[in-house]
């Protein structure tokens, strides 16, 4: 169990580093692409709340980058896994692929990681706004840890529905780009049991954490801690039930890798 | 080349087109709601961190944000849409093993990339642009919205000459370099950023303002954007950016055809197609 673990973390560090250079070009696009368009939102901000904006503005396109990589980078992986014939060759050794895309986390988080450092630093540099200035650390990383949980599930769910269909990166990355659109949404401005709907959906809770740690006002704290744990066992829970049935389903059915693209 | 020809280019990329979007209803919707999304995404942010009137002053002209923002949306789908599809056209020709025969075809690989993209490049653009009518209607009446529409096709076609040249310099220096899709991938944002695609080129440093003003899709914009400015767009300067943009299609064109070759050459040379 530890040696096959230690494999498929072997595997993606050393792909990272053999595609070193993908990542970084990546990397340096996720960058510009977010600035392309925080400096449109920055547009409209008045210059003494420049500040605040900014770092509001950071945090939800951090989020809404986690996500996005997390469902691109492990979501559309399987496509390129099935066309490779890799994952006849893990089943044959009574490896899950599903474990294999997981893994694909260490990419997707460098990716993240490296983005989100040097997005902070053009801002420090250019607008003189700390972006990293927070009040409660450990909220924003509770929030982090539920996103991340929520996306790679979503991740994982995305995968084990590719083995019988394909999916088509534009509803991907259109279905990523209306989670922005949740996320903007604010808790504060809508009564109970709006509210408590919205943090239903998922994402919205855990960036309600994140934005009370960077204010340090707190609003629905038991709620948005409740309702994101809550949703993320349930992403967690729906990813399983589908990737067992998408196992099952293969092991009757085979890998169809031709004309499905 | 012999008109023949060419007819024949254009009519495989007018067919390749209609077949794509019979064979692939998904992405086709996909492809319309996309621009509503950047759209939206821009302004809902931006109103939710500000307001109109900040925006206006921070820009330094009474204009609309909404309009604003749907001229940049179309040319940046626009641009993205050429660089992607010529430039990057190689990158798939190659991923295919479709680029040997591209280039043992009787036409020029710079004509082949150029000429069958174009029906493409129109039918796109001018979706792209027509479903944005019903919200300029809503902003600034029927006759402002198609005039306003009008415009924005005027800049999305004449833009599209320089580009196209501009793209296919691109095309020739992928098949020269390795790592091929990295450079591409943030080439496309770069440019739009140095275009002044969102953020606008005059409260850029001096150093960007210099770089924006080689670049195609500088004057795409300026030209898109004038459907922002309040009131009834002025003649002089449509007339003068899409006289700039005529000089940089010569230049750019010309560009490519003698590079393209080179291009071609060196990735023979090395074995790498």
């Amino acid at each position: 169990m530890l040696s096959r673990f230690k494999a498929i973390v072997w595997l993606h560090f050393l792909r990272l580093w053999r595609y070193r250079l993908s990542f970084i070009g990546l990397t340096l696009s996720e960058v510009l692409w977010i600035l392309l368009f925080l400096l449109a939102v920055l547009l409209f901000t008045p210059r003494e709340y420049l500040d605040l904006a900014c770092r509001n503005a950071f945090w939800i396109i951090l989020c809404w980058s986690l996500i996005q990589m997390n469902s691109m980078i492990v979501g559309s992986w399987m496509n390129f896994f099935i066309s490779m014939g890799m994952v006849e060759e893990h089943l044959i050794r009574g490896i899950s692929p599903f474990k294999v895309i997981l893994g694909r986390i260490i990419p997707s988080s460098t990716v993240s990681l490296l983005s989100t450092l040097l997005i902070a630093i053009i801002l420090s540099s250019t607008f003189k706004v700390d972006v990293l200035l927070i009040q409660f650390p450990l909220l924003v990383l509770i929030g982090l840890v539920f996103i991340i949980i929520e996306s790679l599930s979503y991740g994982l769910s995305i995968a084990s529905l590719s083995i019988r269909t394909g999916i088509p990166h534009n509803f991907l990355e259109i279905l990523n780009f209306m989670v922005i659109g949740i996320l903007t949404i604010s808790v504060e401005s809508m009564r109970p049991p709006l509210s408590y709907l919205l943090l239903l959906i998922p994402y919205t809770a855990p960036s309600q954490l994140i934005k009370m740690g960077i204010s340090g006002r707190e609003y629905m704290f038991i709620e948005s801690l409740t309702m994101s744990i809550v949703v993320a066992t349930v992403m967690v829970l729906m990813a399983l039930y589908l990737v067992n049935h998408a196992k099952s389903w293969l092991l009757k059915n085979g890998v169809r890798a031709i004309g499905r693209m | 080349m012999k008109m023949g020809k060419i007819k024949t280019l254009l009519k495989s990329g007018v067919l390749l087109d209609l077949y794509f979007f019979k064979n692939n209803k998904g992405n086709f919707i996909a492809m319309l709601i996309w621009p509503y999304l950047m759209l939206g995404l821009v302004v809902g942010m931006g109103f939710l961190f500000g307001s109109p009137s900040t925006f206006k002053k921070n820009i330094g002209l009474n204009i609309d944000p909404i309009a604003y923002f749907i001229a940049s949306t179309v040319v940046m789908m626009a641009s993205i849409s050429v660089m992607w599809e010529v430039g990057g056209n190689v990158l798939f020709l190659r991923w295919l093993g479709a680029l040997p025969y591209v280039i043992v075809a009787p036409h020029r690989m710079s004509i082949i990339l150029v000429l069958s993209y174009v029906p493409r490049y129109l039918f796109y653009t001018f979706i792209q642009v027509v479903e944005f009518l019903p919200l300029l209607v809503l902003l600034e009446g029927v006759t402002a919205g198609i005039i306003k529409t009008l415009i924005m096709l005027l800049a999305v076609t004449v833009g599209m000459l320089p580009l196209l040249g501009f793209s296919a310099l691109f095309a020739s220096l992928l098949l020269i370099i390795k790592e091929e899709s990295n450079v591409l991938n943030w080439l496309n944002p770069i440019i739009l950023i140095f275009s002044g695609a969102l953020y606008p080129t005059s409260l850029m440093p001096y150093w960007m303002w210099l770089i924006s003003r080689v670049l195609p899709t500088t004057y795409t914009v300026e030209l898109a954007r004038t459907i922002a400015l309040i009131g009834s767009p002025e003649l002089a300067p449509i007339m003068f950016l899409i006289g700039i943009l005529m000089g940089l299609a010569v230049v750019y064109n010309i560009l490519s055809y003698m590079l393209i070759g080179a291009g071609e050459k060196s990735a023979m040379k090395r074995g790498i197609i």
